[in-house]
């Protein structure tokens, strides 16, 4: 019994005493908080960050401090994780989510000839400009369902991609598979866009596609927030950070180019839970609401435009928006 | 007889067409005529809108050295410089459209008569790029560049290329039975611009005809050739290789190996640039195919419309697809406003039976494309990378050599587009190119 | 002669992967590429023929002499979890995109049954010590040779279109059998 012991035990001891040595010699300075960090990522490999995987990211957010974060997959509370681990703060960018520039289904465009060949819109592409009329419109064909590494789109009825909010993470793997770059990367708290990008001339455009933008500029001279314009040759295209989501350029658009997440209308008081305080006819940029102090204040409906600037102000919140 | 590795045996379907003999098309009223009839730099048209415009006029200016003039095919007014569709994109390109006054006057002075055999090399030469002459067989590279070699590579090998291995095409055969004296002085012209004192004129053993006669007619310095009937023969590296041995290196061009090949129709061309100063404003072209009521190889005027050739020829029938070119190489249109150009060498007017237009399945790894490819180059492997956009991977597999001849896509059991996913891997490739991301 | 038989014989008639089914973990976890194939193949020789040479001399003078044939498994796998952690710290050393690549493959070596395989063989087949070694260096070759094979078939493979339940691992299981099927024409070589 003993002899067993300490043999085990010696050729151990020995083993150990190499390796201790061996430890040292071949030393590699390795951070553990990189593997905690990896632990955060995705693991997908996308490679939005721009390095060469989540290992290769977790690498340089580790040892290198002027790194950012660039992971779009990486949700709130990962962040603050990875914030812990690091000890230094890390700001998400604006959370971008893709969108879709196009809205011309079959049922609405024409098509030239009939394409037989690989199912892909990039190899499309190269017989003779795509079999769609339209050369800045949607072949339909699905390279960027085929790309997206999250499963966050799918092609729809309609013949267009369809992009799951929920699941999309904005790593714009898809703008990059668009071969007509119809593909963007939006604010995931916009709530508009325009879906068209067709530079021909009105004319040109009605004869091949019924629902593009005719650059007619009804939007651009209805926008209270000079947030939608028409750029020579381009179609209408919003700026986001001007966008007050009023929604009057829906309403106004005579081809119903420009796409809403949510409804947008018009609002009214709560009175039950105003306070009275004024805020909002203050803000009001059409003087829609009006009351006395201390009192229920009323909104009125022929005015208001929607733009929902009182309920952002609103202290009380007390304002809501009508139900369409 | 002489052959090449590889290759496939399409059926001909030349008989619904090869003994018609040429018949001119009758003039049109509009004639679209493309500025880029050619491979290279664009040309940029010199005329305006309402300028009055002689049969054989200059059109264009060529931006470049390799690039090609565009002459107006008849006499008219320019009604209007606007985009259409290309044939060979089927985007939008720059196009001059001719009001045709019906008068079809000639430019002043032309056509000369002058005896091209008592002319410098330099000013034939010169001659030949005025006059806007291109690859006829289809290609359109600029001939007078082609008669350009840089000065380390000495041509001692010119080949004139009789073969038609296209299938249904017949416009070549024709013009050997009925102009064979443009052929051979257009040849002979050759000669001395490159300063050689014999030529192989090749022609594949299915036009017996011609063989024997060009043999009869053709001077003891040209000697007629009959090639063993195999698609691609036609392709100037496999007429290289079966004529001389000699094989163009990987990347290369014919000048590498001491070679230059041209089209029967394109030395005729240079017979009359030549002798009579006629511009490149009109060709040979065989209007084929079980789609079309009467099959005609015609004379047409570049820049004729379309609709035009098929009311002359019966209209259609059933038609599925019409090709520009030959059923292996040729480009499928996308709309019927389209007009003749300098390298339609066909027009192919398909019905649905005579298409492929089923699905394709996984490869098999049959090897059968291995067999057939003419460069020796492994199309399956091409393909699957195609599938994949994996352009780089593909650069290793010689991609860049493949002459997109559709051997391989013919013999597919699994009937895979092979030469489209090439096409698309070769896109690729250009577009990282251009993009700087080295290749 | 003799030590070329024994070679071959180790490395292709009685392939350790192929034949004795010994070390299947990394043979399919490591061979999605040539070249963490070959940085896998090249860290298993090493630990292989070092193992059976350090394993060889602790049986037959310090665990024969003292009587403790018994504590051979337990030894054995103390001296092999030692050496493999010894190449762990080399190969991060050396190739940290090796080492990353490998994974958790790398201190899986230390429970691959073909190490502990060769070193149980060398005894119960009574190599001496030049014997021994030979036989591990025939065996690591055999094994990197499958595995770099493998590795090969399965890059190929990644360009076909797998049926979806065929997917990943059950066409690689698919085809490491019918390369044991190849393997098998090399029986009757050597006796």
């Amino acid at each position: 019994m003993m002899g067993a012991m300490l043999m085990v035990g010696g050729i151990g001891l020995v083993a150990a005493l190499i390796l201790g040595i061996a430890s040292v010699t071949f030393a590699v300075k390795m951070d553990p908080r990189e593997k905690a960090v990896l632990d955060q990522l995705p693991g997908a490999n996308c490679g939005a960050c721009g390095f060469a995987g989540c290992a290769a990211f977790a690498h340089e957010l580790t040892t290198t401090p002027e790194v950012e974060m660039a992971c779009p997959a990486v949700n709130k509370d990962g962040l603050k994780a990875i914030s812990d681990i690091l000890g230094r703060s890390l700001g998400a960018g604006d959370a971008m989510i893709a969108f879709v520039r196009c809205k011309g289904s079959p049922a609405d465009t024409i098509t030239r000839y009939s394409y037989v060949g690989p199912e892909d819109c990039r190899t499309a592409q190269i017989i003779a400009g795509g079999p769609k009329a339209c050369q800045y419109g949607c072949l339909g064909l699905g390279s960027c369902v085929e790309a997206c590494p999250f499963d966050a789109m799918h092609m729809g009825e309609d013949g267009l991609p369809h992009v799951n909010e929920d699941k999309c993470t904005g790593c714009g793997k898809c703008v990059d598979a668009c071969p007509r770059e119809i593909i963007a990367l939006i604010s995931r708290s916009a709530n508009f866009g325009v879906r068209c990008i067709s530079q021909d001339s009105p004319k040109e455009m009605r004869q091949y596609c019924k629902v593009g933008c005719i650059k007619c500029r009804i939007c651009e001279n209805t926008c209270p927030f000079e947030a939608i314009e028409v750029t020579q040759g381009n179609a209408a295209s919003i700026d986001q950070e001007k966008c007050q989501k009023c929604g009057l350029c829906v309403s106004v658009c005579p081809t119903g180019v420009i796409s809403s997440k949510q409804p947008s209308g018009k609002v009214q008081v709560i009175a039950e839970k105003c306070k009275g305080c004024g805020i909002c006819a203050q803000v009001c940029p059409v003087d829609a609401i009006s009351g006395k102090p201390k009192e229920p204040y009323v909104v009125d409906i022929s005015k208001c435009i929607g733009c929902a600037m009182c309920i952002e102000k609103c202290p009380a919140d007390a304002i809501e928006r009508l139900a369409r | 007889m002489k052959t090449f590795k590889g290759g496939i045996h399409p059926p001909e379907n030349k008989v619904l067409v090869k003994d018609n003999a040429i018949i001119e098309l009758p003039l049109s009223k509009v004639f679209f005529v493309p500025t880029q009839q050619h491979l290279g730099a664009p040309a940029k048209p010199v005329v305006n809108t309402g300028a009055t415009v002689k049969r054989g006029q200059v059109l264009t200016e060529p931006m470049g050295f390799v690039s090609a003039v565009v002459h107006a095919p008849t006499s008219g007014t320019v009604k209007e410089i606007t985009k259409r569709v290309h044939p060979v994109t089927g985007l939008l390109a720059p196009y001059i459209i001719i009001e045709a006054d019906g008068k079809d006057e000639w430019a002043p002075g032309l056509p000369l008569e002058r005896d091209p055999f008592a002319m410098e090399a330099k000013e034939l030469l010169n001659i030949i790029q005025l006059s806007g002459i291109v690859g006829m067989g289809g290609a359109t590279f600029p001939t007078h560049v082609k008669l350009s070699p840089p000065k380390d590579k000495t041509i001692d090998t010119f080949i004139i290329n009789g073969a038609e291995c296209e299938p249904y095409l017949a416009a070549d055969y024709r013009l050997m039975l009925e102009q064979p004296e443009r052929i051979i002085d257009g040849a002979r012209i050759v000669m001395k611009v490159l300063g050689l004192d014999s030529a192989i004129m090749a022609i594949e053993a299915n036009k017996p005809d011609a063989i024997r006669l060009m043999q009869e007619k053709t001077p003891p310095e040209i000697k007629v050739e009959p090639m063993k009937v195999k698609y691609p023969q036609g392709a100037e590296k496999h007429l290289i290789d079966a004529l001389t041995g000699r094989e163009v290196p990987s990347g290369g061009l014919p000048m590498d190996v001491g070679a230059l090949v041209h089209n029967a129709g394109t030395v005729a061309a240079i017979w009359d640039a030549c002798a009579l100063g006629i511009p490149l404003i009109e060709r040979i072209t065989s209007v084929t195919g079980r789609g079309i009521n009467q099959p005609r190889n015609i004379k047409v005027r570049i820049g004729t419309p379309l609709k035009d050739v098929f009311e002359f020829c019966g209209g259609l029938n059933d038609a599925a697809k019409i090709i520009f070119g030959g059923p292996m190489m040729g480009i499928a249109q996308c709309c019927e406003d389209v007009p003749v150009m300098k390298g339609t060498s066909g027009i192919l007017v398909l019905t649905e039976q005579e298409t492929n237009l089923n699905s394709y399945r996984s490869c098999i790894a049959c090897g059968r494309c291995l067999e057939a490819c003419p460069m020796g180059l492994v199309p399956s492997m091409l393909s699957r990378l195609g599938e994949r956009s994996m352009w780089k991977e593909a650069l290793d597999y010689n991609l860049l050599d493949c002459v997109e001849c559709g051997s391989c896509t013919y013999v597919c059991p699994a009937n895979r587009p092979i030469v489209h996913f090439v096409k698309y891997l070769k896109t690729l490739q250009r577009e990282a190119k251009a993009k700087g991301k080295g290749a | 002669m003799h030590y070329i038989l024994l070679i071959v014989g180790a490395a292709l008639v009685n392939n350790f992967v192929l034949s004795r089914f010994l070390g299947i973990c990394p043979f399919i976890g490591v061979s999605k590429r040539i070249d963490t194939a070959f940085g896998m193949g090249m860290a298993v020789i090493f630990v292989m023929t070092l193992a059976s040479f350090v394993t060889w001399l602790i049986n037959y003078y310090l665990l024969d002499p003292s009587g403790l044939q018994y504590l051979q498994t337990i030894a054995f796998i103390l001296v092999i979890a030692s050496l493999v952690q010894l190449v762990e710290m080399i190969i991060q050393r050396v190739s940290l995109p090796l080492y990353q690549a490998l994974g958790i493959y790398l201190p899986l070596i230390t429970t691959n049954c073909a190490v502990l395989g060769v070193a149980i063989l060398n005894i119960q087949l009574k190599y001496n010590l030049l014997d021994a070694c030979i036989f591990s260096i025939g065996a690591a070759l055999g094994f990197a040779l499958a595995l770099i094979i493998f590795a090969g078939m399965r890059e190929d493979l990644e360009l076909n279109n797998i049926p979806r339940a065929f997917r990943g691992t059950p066409i690689a299981l698919i085809t490491a059998g019918i390369l044991s099927l190849a393997f098998m024409g090399f029986s009757g070589l050597v006796k």
